[in-house]
């Protein structure tokens, strides 16, 4: 008899657990979300997906699964994110202007229009003029000036040609034509810093996040930013200083395009929030992250107007491949 | 320094008595250790696996057992490449020319001990390296631009001819195969892809661990399983074995294992030159000032001690310029990098006395890792041993697999998986007629270095007065290592002419009497 | 292998490597340029020189210098060497796990013929399959979280 009794309640019972789980079902995230780094463990983007991953925790209830999917400068783990399927379960970690670059210059199989829809911009890491300390170029003009009276022989050590160094050497080419420089290619932030420190080239531009590790070595005269940098106030900007240059490496999460608008919309306001978060820029800080929020459509329609200027360059100087 | 002595070395040393920091050191060498001997995982991935895992440890905590792995991974590579014939890690390679033939005439004890006494040994000189002469090393190492690594690289590609004394023209060639197999990809110049036969995955080009997994392992599979034997081979522990190579190491290997370290150290602190070449280096130096060169190869006991003395030292080397410039000297000191960074510690000159304790402490603990390692590689290599005991047949399949996980995890891609089985074909069929794969490989890690610092040279030599020959040959450092190329290659000469002067007074000896 | 046929086949090979690469080269210029062509010409070169250095070795070459110690066994290395192919193929159909339990297990079967009792090769082929795929999922996935490739199965 009570077993009569009871069925009803244990219906009852399976049926509310039930609907209860269609309505997590319901609730995005309801699991574990791929975060696909495009670059390999340890490495600069790695450090700063991690310490985001650190306060998504705090903010959602869903862990991140990091998948790295690296090799070709990242364009590979750029079109595992365009592949993957639009269900907000795969999001990944983009950088400005590699996937411009490597749709225009590498038949990358991504283009940066369409293939993404941009979570937010996390961090920005302008392009910084320097020199070795004790180097007689004291100013940006004394480079100028120095490029003008000898051209050719100031060479300018970058790391990759088809990169934000490349692309911030063509914009001076372009605007200063007058100073001449001779342009040397590094495989990376490392083989350029000690190409610098040796004395084998007699300025890099170098990203900020690389530079200020090596400030007691080097003297960093200009930031190729908008805006002076929290972490070396003492720095011009080329602008201040009469130079109409910007350049930078950005780095952004995105999702693939065609993602449902709830999902997104939940993933904007959970990386806003841990950008905004106190611990999460003091963290930024220690690592030597310069971070710097921008919204997903303010990000994309950045990435648009970057696209044409870039392929102007690239196209004006021969470089875009057919 | 002696304020360092009081204020920072000798707190630090007690800080590893800590029982944790002494676990973390145990752990982290048997895991890596066991990393390290399976083929296909390499020192670069155990260390990249386990930074995550260290984010919710303490910074110092973290470091040592990154530290501790990292050890046992590149001492970890040897068990593989004695025992099977694998290098566990790129860094073995040269290990087996002389370790696998010790296996193969029963006498693999001697060899294991051998590399976990030189691999201690080594990784102690490193750390001896690091601890003092870190600042003046790391400025020297700043003298090394394009133009020396150039060199170097050469230099490196020239211990093919001494390698292959008796097959030279075909090793020259497999090194020049090498060298073009790894321009498929991006052009590191431009940028732009090339080689990639029309499928757009081979812009990432041939990476060196899937074509090393390939050339080494999967070629190795394919032979165990051809020469029909049912154990890989015998296997005949003696008693005794571990004080006689201990007293044989100390006594008669003196020089070889000093110089090795030596070397090993300073090519560790050179970015971009790593384990790999400095192993292959040491042992190629290791032969040509042998007394009897026509040992090596054989099973030689110096051999084996010279290539893991030397790439054990190059973890000290290669975390020289890691932490006082922030230029990580080998891949794996990269990624340890990144986990200093993560831990929000800058490197530079500053973190020595900034957050001198936790550095010390790191360097300390390299020491005591190298010694711990010792009892615990001895435990473990004791029981891989037993792998000879095994069905051949089952250690090549599981091999195999081995090699497919540690291929896909690199990029998580099924064209690295690709090119294991397709440089174990080319290994196995190239070995039938002759082609050298310790060459090739060679080719495939040297060939863009070469590619990159001839194309920093051309464009520096555009704004250089004296153009392309002052960049190439000026400087002392330039002119060392053009001498030094210009002799190894006619060591061969060399030694031709005096074996041939040897015979001819054998003869005479032999006819006078 | 007679020491002239080795050569003569490492030569044709050399020149088979290079005229592979040539075909693929699409005119860059500078040090793009240089270094490949420049290698391409040195294989091609050092095959002509192998395929003549066989021609000459065969004239002066006894016919007995076949050296018959090392027998290889084809059929087993071909065996070992397509189910791997296969095993590879397999991956992204049936999940790793799936194709690796598989491929153990078929392995282990035909490359053991020596034991002859049908049984006990499919007994011992089944527990070694499912030992080791236990083994390499616990050490690796478990442990180490090293990624292996998905699949539409395990």
């Amino acid at each position: 008899m009570r077993m009569f009794k009871l069925l009803p309640l244990l219906v009852a019972s399976m049926l509310l657990t039930l609907s209860v789980n269609t309505t997590f079902a319901a609730d995005y995230p309801s699991k574990q979300i791929n975060m696909i780094m495009a670059f390999s463990a340890g490495g600069s983007s790695d450090v700063q997906a991690r310490i985001m991953e650190k306060y998504w925790n705090k903010y959602s209830n869903q862990r991140w699964t990091f998948i790295y999917k690296t090799g070709a400068g990242g364009a590979l783990g750029f079109a595992e994110i365009a592949r993957a399927k639009p269900d907000g379960y795969t999001i990944g970690g983009l950088n400005m202007p590699h996937i411009v670059l490597q749709k225009l210059g590498q038949n990358a199989q991504f283009d940066p229009k369409t293939s993404f829809a941009y979570i937010c911009q996390v961090v920005n890491d302008p392009q910084c003029i320097a020199v070795k300390k004790g180097s007689p170029f004291k100013s940006v003009k004394d480079i100028m000036d120095y490029a003008k009276a000898n051209p050719g022989k100031l060479t300018v050590g970058m790391s990759g040609k088809l990169s934000g160094h490349g692309l911030m050497f063509l914009d001076f080419k372009k605007k200063y034509p007058e100073a001449k420089f001779a342009d040397v290619y590094y495989k990376g932030a490392a083989e350029q810093n000690v190409a610098l420190l040796g004395g084998e080239v007699m300025m890099i531009f170098g990203n900020l996040n690389d530079v200020m590790r090596a400030t007691d070595q080097m003297d960093v005269l200009a930031m190729a930013s908008e805006t002076r940098n929290p972490f070396l106030p003492n720095v011009p900007t080329l602008k201040e200083l009469g130079y109409d240059i910007v350049s930078d490496i950005r780095r952004c999460f995105a999702a693939p395009a065609g993602i449902g608008k709830k999902e997104l919309t939940y993933l904007r306001d959970t990386f806003r929030k841990i950008c905004n978060d106190p611990d999460y820029l003091a963290d930024m800080k220690k690592a030597g992250q310069p971070a710097e929020y921008m919204d997903g459509p303010d990000f994309e329609a950045y990435v648009k107007s970057q696209y044409g200027k870039a392929e102007k360059a690239l196209s004006d100087a021969g470089m875009l491949k057919k | 320094m002696g304020v360092a002595v009081n204020e920072f070395i000798l707190p630090s040393f007690l800080n590893l008595l800590d029982p944790l920091n002494i676990f973390l050191m145990i752990a982290g060498l048997a895991g890596g250790i066991v990393v390290g001997a399976l083929p296909g995982l390499t020192a670069t991935m155990g260390v990249a696996l386990m930074v995550p895992v260290t984010f919710s440890m303490d910074p110092t905590n973290g470091l040592v057992m990154l530290g501790a792995i990292y050890v046992g991974a590149i001492y970890g590579g040897a068990n593989s490449a004695i025992l099977v014939c694998t290098p566990g890690t790129p860094s073995s390679v040269a290990t087996t020319f002389d370790g696998w033939p010790l296996c193969q005439s029963g006498r693999a004890d001697e060899g294991l001990y051998t590399s976990l006494l030189s691999s201690s040994f080594g990784g102690i000189i490193g750390s001896f390296f690091l601890l003092f002469l870190a600042a003046p090393l790391a400025e020297g190492a700043l003298n090394f631009g394009a133009s020396e690594n150039f060199w170097l690289c050469l230099f490196g590609l020239s211990t093919i001819a001494v390698m292959s004394a008796d097959n030279m023209g075909k090793g020259l060639v497999s090194g020049a195969v090498g060298m073009l197999v790894s321009t498929v990809g991006l052009d590191p110049n431009s940028g732009i892809p090339r080689f990639t036969f029309g499928i757009y995955e081979m812009v990432q080009g041939v990476a060196v661990i899937p074509c090393m997994i390939g050339l080494f392992s999967f070629s190795q599979v394919l032979f165990l399983i051809g020469s029909q034997r049912q154990h890989i081979a015998e296997y005949h522990p003696r008693k005794g074995t571990f004080g006689m190579i201990f007293r044989y190491l100390a006594t008669k290997c003196k020089v070889v294992l000093m110089r090795s370290s030596i070397m090993g150290t300073l090519i560790g602190i050179l970015p971009g030159a790593g384990g790999e070449i400095a192993s292959i280096i040491c042992y190629n130096e290791s032969k040509r000032w042998d007394k009897d060169p026509a040992r090596y190869g054989k099973g030689c006991i110096e051999g084996v001690a010279s290539s893991e003395s030397a790439n054990n030292a190059v973890i000290g080397g290669s975390m020289i310029p890691m932490l006082t410039l922030g230029i990580p000297g080998s891949a794996v000191a990269a990624v340890l990098m990144g986990a200093l960074l993560a831990h929000g510690l800058q490197p530079g000159f500053k973190i020595f006395t900034a957050t001198g304790e936790l550095t010390y402490t790191f360097i300390a603990s390299q020491f005591a890792v190298n010694l711990l390692m010792i009892p615990v590689g001895f435990l473990l290599c004791k029981c891989m041993a037993r792998l000879l005991n095994l069905e051949l047949s089952i250690v090549a399949i599981a091999i195999v697999v081995l090699a497919y996980i540690g291929a896909y995890a690199i990029s998580n891609s099924m064209v690295d998986l690709w090119m294991v089985v397709l440089f174990g074909v080319i290994g196995f069929l190239g070995a039938m007629v002759g082609w050298d794969a310790g060459a090739m490989a060679l080719g495939v890690i040297l060939g863009p270095m070469i590619e990159e610092n001839l194309g920093s040279c051309l464009q520096l030599a555009q704004a250089a007065d004296g153009g392309l020959m002052t960049v190439m040959a000026g400087g002392y450092i330039n002119k060392g290592l053009i001498f030094a190329l210009i002799l190894s290659l006619l060591t061969p000469f060399l030694l031709k002419w005096k074996n041939a002067r040897k015979n001819k007074t054998c003869d005479k000896g032999a006819t006078n009497a | 292998m007679r020491k002239s046929t080795a050569d003569i086949l490492a030569g044709v090979s050399f020149l088979v490597i290079a005229f592979i690469f040539l075909v693929q080269f699409d005119g860059e210029e500078g040090i793009s340029r240089i270094f490949p062509l420049g290698l391409i010409s040195f294989i091609a070169l050092g095959g002509i020189w192998c395929v003549a250095k066989g021609i000459w070795r065969r004239k002066t070459e006894q016919p007995a210098a076949f050296s018959s110690e090392n027998k290889t066994g084809w059929k087993r290395v071909g065996i070992i060497a397509g189910l791997s192919i296969l095993y590879g193929i397999a991956i992204p159909i049936l999940g790793f796990f799936t194709s690796t339990g598989i491929f153990l297990f078929t392995a282990f079967y035909a490359l053991n013929t020596q034991i002859s009792n049908v049984t006990v090769r499919v007994g011992r082929g089944l527990t070694f399959a499912i030992l080791f795929s236990l083994a390499i999922w616990v050490s690796f996935v478990k442990l180490l979280n090293v990624p292996t490739p998905a699949g539409f199965l395990f």
